[in-house]
């Protein structure tokens, strides 16, 4: 049994069942990180000691009606609040930052008995889609280590395709966990926004920022969004809702399903060999009793824009307080409390952050509010009704996750503006706040992994997990392994 | 020329709440430094707002007592600046949609209308250290609730300006949501002036004055800037757009900072907390169970109780002292007896301990008493007052204290009468004095039978009675 | 700089920045290539926002224990006698 490649519900069977020992799941993992993490760089932090002390406590509580992930391993990304164990969000501000309290989501993948095995690398404040701006150096892509996973929750995304970890909990404000599932072959989902707790996930973009699992495939999503959703009453955005059962509602037949193709999503500057494999879902679901339409949303024209001026201007708030007063990095020379704040802030944040903190200031800043803020939430209101009036008439929306396949490292780098254009699928969920899953459908000609997306309604998680289980039902992409892993 | 003073008020009003307006600090004031913190309003990545009810409430609550309309939909909004006592790098404030709006005052002869009240964190508090030439931060009071009242530039006077603060003050103790107190910060006021040529119906360029820590500084302030701008206009020169600093000592306002420098907030709707829904019948039930405010209770004691306008403004002058009162009543304290007791005795007591009216040890129930055994000749005025400070701090048990010090009145006319004829006797110089025009004497006559009466007869009888004898020889 | 933009200048000085004339010239060219992307808004009529799907929830005024002191402190770059120091704050400004 190739131990690093069971998907996190087979672990948990063969934990619960006897057949493997969590400190035995969690040795062999924490041995794929010592020996391939050096070239990956996927980690910021790994747990060895902490993790082999849990997983052996973790073992004596075995017993039975625990979680179905209770013992499985797992990364978080390092923007999610750990107490005692350093939180750095890929930035020098915050190098050496140790919380003093756990991310809710952190809580309850603890109370669930999960083992934390360390911190998943990410652009610096989740701002990138290569987890190229990372403070602590670019994370490769297993699959090609010449080029980048995807971000920004790209450590987390290599770790979980190399067999370091079985699944990972990351963040997705535009993209962040779909994008780089779809370059790293994995199944990721972005929830329901106000559907999962966000107190402890350190804000990148506040309205749209959702915490969400990486996994192997659709059953394991549903695993663990059924132990992270939820209300929390220490954020005011979480919602109620009918939380739980996702796994055991869990079916593959998707007979009658109303499949939506958005013509606005394969358009202009999507590749060829991504199209195919997108439209080939399409014909699996259909093969499946899924019918497909063609629909129409226009609304979609002006996402990217709008995506980037709220963001922007959220980020720039949200970044306010990492001004080397009451934690983390302060620059060594000052002369007053202006130079210390400038020196800091300047020493401290990386170029992508800094541009994006100059945006916001400027779409903030008196004279431009209403030029941009305000018509960016006038676009983001026509978005939700234009996405609104394609679930009147279908039950999921499938598009691709992005336009291109994993980009050689230092390309986007080159090209930043051709980086923000390629969010242009994965950006309307978030916009709307609705649940978007993305999954490997096949690969393109250079062998690598290509996403498709799909977006449900308010709530509809349970649609997609069960239309990527049919999907997963009848292809084996999910279940592809990159090379030089699985030594387990 | 002649000159108009045009000035509007920002208030500052810290809520008495038990916990901040966004976590589950203490507000209680005086902890040691950073004791009442958590990753809320230390702003802690990752950590998020909750809004306390109580301040929603309390809002509401000071809303319709300025008779503002309550906005059905409010939102709260982001502040940005970089300042060492603002932990996030903005505060959580209001702009856009405020918790109340459109109310009016009725001050001092003047309809001031209120702008908008609108619920925002306060910051922490900042020492500088002359030793390093640092600063020291405390971040205590950040999130503590505040709501700021926003007046229109209604006032012309600065009496008007203290009337509204007193009769906002006052508000604000007897809705409870407030202390008010200035000197302790928990009433903090702004000053926006402008001056303009009498007739004229623009506005001139207006000036904000803060740091200003009393009613009297308040007075003085607007009396200097008011000067000052008079000053430069008279003298063809302009006003510059600014804020500025009282100097107390000096008596003098200074621009705090040049105008290069303006403020941009970059103010955006708070992401991190949906709209503040308030129904009809939650604002119907506030208002229903608002408490009768100072004034109401002053028009009333006048009318009901045929008291003197002085009386009912003192008996009032704390919802502490105004509930005493009413207690008073209701044991059947006759209100000009109440009130007399109140403006001399309790106060008196009150001001020598430096006690405020909230923490007076006597209870209604023993005050009562105390005028009750006035009121049926078994005390005299003067022992009844002994007792009183006898009993004040402990609110001990009056009927007791007088039988345990023997302090009941002589009822015993002819015991009284016996009394004042053997005085009579022994001072025959005095009585000689007395029938020879010296009145003087008649007071030493007096205090001698009240002497040899162990004070405990009522006056009036013992003068009445010497008064008698002495007519009759 | 397009018209419509503020200098960067301006904007990292609101921002707390102090940016190296590279970096300047580096962040104010990609910046005006994001702004006149931006552009591509003013087409789009002001309509109704869409209201928030919740209302904000309410927390009852109820005291909980405080976190450690020490546990704030010892994330603080400086700290004397319980304080949290920075440089002096003249200058900066506080809240208007």
């Amino acid at each position: 049994m190739n131990l690093t490649h069971l998907t996190a519900l087979e672990l948990g069977r063969a934990i619960t069942q006897g057949d493997v020992t969590i400190p035995q799941a969690t040795q062999a993992a924490l041995e794929e990180i010592a020996q391939r993490d050096k070239s990956l760089n996927s980690c910021i932090t790994v747990l060895a000691e902490q993790a082999m002390e849990r997983a052996e406590t973790l073992q004596k509580g075995l017993k039975p009606g625990l979680s179905p992930l209770y013992g499985v391993p797992l990364l978080l990304k390092d923007n999610l609040c750990t107490q005692g164990v350093p939180t750095t969000c890929g930035s020098r501000l915050l190098e050496g930052y140790v919380p003093p309290y756990d991310a809710t989501v952190v809580e309850k993948v603890k109370t669930a008995g999960g083992v934390c095995l360390g911190k998943g690398n990410l652009d610096e404040f989740a701002m990138g889609s290569t987890t190229e701006t990372s403070n602590f150096g670019p994370t490769r892509n297993p699959w090609d280590e010449s080029r980048v996973p995807g971000g920004s929750s790209g450590g987390c995304a290599a770790a979980v395709a190399a067999g370091f970890a079985w699944y990972a909990l990351g963040s997705d404000t535009g993209g962040s966990i779909r994008q780089p599932a779809g370059y790293c072959g994995l199944t990721g989902l972005k929830p329901t926004y106000g559907s999962v707790s966000r107190y402890g996930l350190v804000a990148y973009a506040s309205s749209m920022d959702q915490v969400g699992p990486l996994c192997r495939d659709a059953a394991d999503c549903a695993a663990v969004l059924d132990m992270i959703q939820g209300k929390d009453p220490r954020d005011s955005t979480t919602v109620d809702g009918n939380y739980g059962g996702l796994l055991s509602s869990l079916a593959s037949d998707i007979r009658g399903l109303r499949v939506g193709l958005p013509m606005e999503c394969f358009g202009e500057g999507l590749r060829p060999q991504v199209a195919q494999r997108v439209q080939e879902v399409a014909r699996v679901l259909e093969s499946r009793g899924g019918t497909v339409t063609q629909v129409s949303i226009p609304e979609l024209k002006l996402v990217i824009p709008a995506y980037y001026v709220l963001a922007s201007a959220e980020a720039s708030s949200n970044l306010a307080r990492y001004d080397g007063v009451k934690y983390g990095f302060r620059a060594k020379e000052y002369g007053n409390l202006t130079q210390m704040y400038e020196n800091t802030r300047s020493q401290g944040f990386g170029k992508e952050a800094k541009l994006r903190i100059l945006l916001g200031t400027f779409v903030l800043s008196a004279g431009y509010y209403e030029a941009y803020y305000k018509k960016a939430l006038a676009v983001q209101g026509q978005v939700k009704q234009g996405l609104e009036r394609a679930f009147a008439i279908c039950d999921v929306l499938l598009t691709p996750v992005t336009p291109n396949t994993a980009p050689k490292l230092g390309e986007s780098l080159r090209d930043p503006m051709g980086m923000y254009l390629s969010d242009l699928y994965t950006v309307p969920a978030n916009l709307a706040g609705l649940p978007a899953l993305s999954m490997p459908c096949g690969v393109d000609g250079d062998g690598l992994s290509v996403g498709a997306q799909l977006v449900g309604p308010r709530f509809g998680e349970q649609v997609l997990l069960n239309t990527a289980h049919a999907y997963q039902q009848e292809t084996d992409y999910h279940r592809q392994v990159p090379k030089g892993g699985g030594m387990g | 020329m002649n000159w108009e003073i045009v000035m509007g008020l920002e208030t500052h009003v810290e809520l008495s709440t038990e916990s901040k307006i966004f976590c589950s600090c203490s507000t209680a004031f005086g902890g040691a430094p950073n004791s009442q913190c958590c990753p809320v309003c230390m702003g802690l990545p990752g950590a998020l707002p909750v809004l306390n009810q109580k301040v929603v409430e309390y809002g509401v609550k000071v809303g319709l007592a300025l008779g503002c309309s309550i906005t059905p939909v409010s939102r709260f909004d982001r502040k940005n600046y970089f300042y060492p006592d603002l932990p996030k790098g903005y505060q959580i404030s209001q702009l856009y949609a405020p918790l109340c709006r459109n109310g009016r005052v009725e001050v001092a002869g003047t309809t001031i209308g209120i702008h908008e009240i609108h619920m925002e964190e306060d910051a922490g508090k900042l020492y500088h250290d002359p030793a390093t030439g640092e600063t020291l931060c405390d971040f205590n009071r950040c999130g503590v609730p505040l709501l700021e009242i926003v007046t229109e530039p209604d006032f012309r006077t600065s009496e008007q300006v203290v009337a509204y603060l007193k009769k906002l003050r006052d508000s604000l103790q007897y809705l409870g949501v407030s202390d008010g107190k200035m000197e302790e910060g928990s009433l903090r006021c702004d000053v926006n002036l402008s001056v303009r040529p009498v007739g004229s119906d623009t506005l001139g360029t207006r000036t904000e004055m803060k740091n200003l820590g009393s009613f009297q500084a308040i007075a003085r302030a607007i009396q200097f800037e008011s000067q000052r701008q008079i000053s430069l206009l008279e003298r063809g020169e302009r006003v510059v757009q600014e804020t500025r600093r009282f100097d107390e000592e000096k008596g003098e306002t200074f621009s705090m900072r040049s105008k290069e420098e303006a403020r941009d907030y970059r103010y955006f709707p708070e992401p991190d907390l949906p709209p503040v829904v308030l129904s009809r019948e939650y604002v119907e039930g506030i208002r229903e169970n608002l408490p009768e405010l100072g004034e109401a209770k002053r028009r009333r004691y006048a009318q009901q109780y045929q008291l003197p306008e002085y009386d009912c403004q003192m008996v009032t002058s704390h919802p502490a002292l105004a509930r005493f009162f009413e207690e008073l009543l209701a044991l059947g304290t006759p209100p000009k007896q109440g009130t007399n007791w109140i403006m001399g005795e309790v106060l008196g007591a009150l001001s020598e301990r430096s006690l405020s009216p909230g923490q007076m040890p006597m209870t209604p129930k023993t005050l009562a008493r105390l005028i009750a055994l006035v009121g049926e000749g078994k005390l005299n005025r003067n022992t009844a007052v002994k007792v009183f400070e006898a009993v004040f701090d402990t609110d001990g048990d009056v009927d007791e204290y007088v039988a345990a010090h023997g302090l009941e009145q002589v009822q015993d006319v002819e015991l009284v009468e016996r009394i004042v004829v053997q005085v009579l006797e022994e001072n025959p110089q005095s009585v000689a004095d007395y029938r020879g025009g010296k009145e003087k004497a008649f007071g030493f006559l007096v205090g001698q039978t009240m002497r040899k009466l162990q004070g405990k007869a009522d006056p009036q009888t013992v003068r009445r009675l010497l008064l008698e004898r002495l007519g009759q020889e | 700089m397009e018209e419509t933009n503020k200098p960067v200048r301006e904007l990292s000085r609101l921002a707390r920045l102090s940016l190296t004339p590279q970096e300047e010239e580096e962040l104010a060219g990609r910046l005006e290539e994001m702004v006149g992307y931006l552009h591509a808004l003013s087409q789009v009529e002001h309509g109704a926002e869409v209201e928030a799907p919740s209302a904000v929830p309410f927390r009852p005024d109820q005291v909980e224990p405080s976190l450690d002191g020490d546990k704030l402190l010892n994330q603080a770059p400086q700290v004397r006698d319980g304080y949290v120091v920075t440089p002096r704050s003249v200058g900066e400004g506080g809240a208007e």
